[in-house]
């Protein structure tokens, strides 16, 4: 489609626009600002606060005011930074709520995840791994955080994390066994792919030669860097 | 003739022996040289923060395959566990953490992802849990459910909810993101229902501390007697990983086990050199 004067109109004040702003999606502040407005000021309510955190509560705010008046632009950006950093400063300066930072559903989520992602690399690899007993185990704490089975989950967490380690050892080792008749396959996979090439390149057919005599020899290390090498010669 | 003759067969051999030099220089060079390291940026970062305050990290790079060095990759946080780097294919590479950089094998991958735990990218003051990073590249950062934001000192490109989570997106560079994590919805009102709810949170607190505080002192567990004994042997101060090489445990359980004797008012941490010095409350204990 060739460019119409009409297009280039439409265009040209996104172009002049600066690169935070075309990113920026229309209403972000505005929402993100009148949601910390609520928050500080139901936290507010709540612990009837000393003087000072209520005076950066109204500057905030005052600000917010400002920007629903002007949600885009440079103003609304300015006037979005200075009332996020009055409520910000207000909420440090509110009282903790005395929860501890110790969390067991964070805990669970975090080993599913990481055990998620192993599972993931030992099918990729066609590893069979055993974790009957981790499986039991992630199901009970599963089941006691959420208070449908008896017991201290933080306890099953504990049992959980050796088995969990032992798990990631086992995958590790048996990843790095198989590394290396991955890494070989992959310089077959590209000495076949630069053949083609080596021919009308001083040196490179001896080049490629020799990385076969080293895969075949078992120095791979040495393979790998020739191959790299090889490469540059045909490039 | 024979001349002629001798003369290609030297031409030869001389562009043998070149070839033969040129393949021992590169041999040479493979035995002799380690590869230098090679610095990547990664694409994406995805952090989703658990209501614990660690975060859960994803992030891809764009890698050479036939690159030979290591890859390093700057992870953001210095505090790290279940690190795991994987090739395109989804197979596990080898890589090495050390402060805060990963260096990984990425031979053979056009690219990288990256999934790890990071422990020291939240920090909670009053009610106020700030997230600090120095974003590599854009960032996607979905914070804990319940959690509404209520400071930011850099400019977010957009927000959305999932799942009653706040999702937003933040160009490169750094930034701070502080949150409330809240179980009750926000309301502008004031009313007396806020002051009922206030008391009877405090009255369940304060009964939740007695209970905790029994607990502490009747149930406290056998490994983690052990561990106030060491401590106390070793002057009343030992680094956590002192601790970890003594009882023979990974770093999250003896992060979690520290953790545990923290809260109970039994230890202190504090960082020194980038590592956790747990200290006795009170000094030696006998």
């Amino acid at each position: 489609m060739k460019p119409t004067g009409l297009n280039l109109f439409l265009l040209l004040p996104a172009l002049l626009l600066p690169v935070g702003a075309l990113a920026q999606e229309p209403g972000t502040l505005l929402r993100i600002a009148e949601q910390a407005d609520e928050q500080i000021l139901y936290q507010l309510g709540v612990q009837a606060p000393a003087p000072e955190i209520r005076e950066l509560y109204e500057a905030g705010h005052a600000s917010v005011e400002l920007l629903r008046a002007e949600p885009e632009g440079e103003q609304a950006r300015a006037h979005f930074l200075a009332a996020m950093g009055n409520f910000g400063q207000a909420g440090r300066m509110l009282a903790g709520d005395g929860i501890s930072d110790r969390d067991a559903r964070s805990e669970l989520d975090r080993l599913e995840m990481y055990i998620e992602q192993l599972r993931k690399i030992s099918a990729a690899q066609g590893m069979e791994v055993d974790s009957v007993q981790l499986d039991a185990l992630m199901d009970l704490a599963r089941s006691q955080v959420s208070g449908e089975a008896a017991g201290d989950p933080v306890s099953t967490l504990d049992s959980i994390e050796p088995l969990v380690d032992a798990l990631a050892t086992e995958i590790r080792e048996r990843a790095a066994d198989a590394e290396e008749a991955r890494v070989r396959a992959f310089i077959e996979e590209q000495l076949a792919e630069f053949a083609p090439r080596t021919a009308d390149v001083p040196g490179a057919q001896e080049l490629a030669s020799q990385i076969r005599i080293m895969l075949s020899e078992g120095r791979t290390d040495e393979a790998k860097l020739a191959l790299s090498e090889l490469a540059q010669l045909i490039r | 003739m024979m001349d002629g003759m001798l003369f290609v067969r030297t031409g030869g051999a001389c562009v043998q022996m070149i070839r033969a030099s040129m393949l021992l220089a590169i041999a040479a060079v493979a035995a002799s040289l380690a590869p230098a390291p090679a610095a990547a940026a990664f694409r994406t970062v995805d952090v989703s923060v658990y209501p614990d305050g660690t975060a859960h990290i994803s992030a891809s790079a764009d890698a050479d395959p036939l690159e030979v060095g290591p890859l390093e990759l700057d992870l953001m946080a210095r505090e790290i566990d279940n690190f795991v780097a994987v090739g395109d294919g989804g197979f596990l590479l080898e890589s090495e953490i050390s402060g805060g950089t990963a260096r990984v094998d990425a031979f053979g991958s056009p690219s990288v992802a990256v999934e790890y735990d990071a422990h020291d990218l939240v920090s909670k003051q009053g009610r106020v849990w700030t997230f600090v990073v120095d974003a590599p590249s854009r960032l996607a950062l979905l914070l804990p459910a319940g959690a509404a934001i209520v400071g930011m000192d850099g400019l977010p490109e957009s927000i959305e909810v999932e799942d009653g989570r706040t999702r937003v997106w933040l160009p490169a560079g750094p930034v701070q993101v502080s949150y409330i994590v809240s179980v009750a919805e926000p309301a502008p009102d004031l009313s007396a229902y806020y002051v009922a709810a206030a008391v009877a949170a405090a009255a369940a607190a304060t009964a939740l501390w007695f209970k905790r505080r029994s607990r502490t002192s009747e149930q406290m567990r056998e490994d983690d007697k052990n561990m106030i004994r060491f401590i106390s042997e070793n002057g009343g101060q030992v680094l956590e990983s002192d601790l970890r090489k003594k009882f023979l445990q990974p770093r999250t359980t003896m992060w979690r086990a520290v953790k545990r004797l923290e809260r109970q008012g039994l230890v202190t941490v504090e960082k020194r050199d980038s590592q956790n010095l747990v200290k006795l409350r009170g000094g030696r204990r006998d």
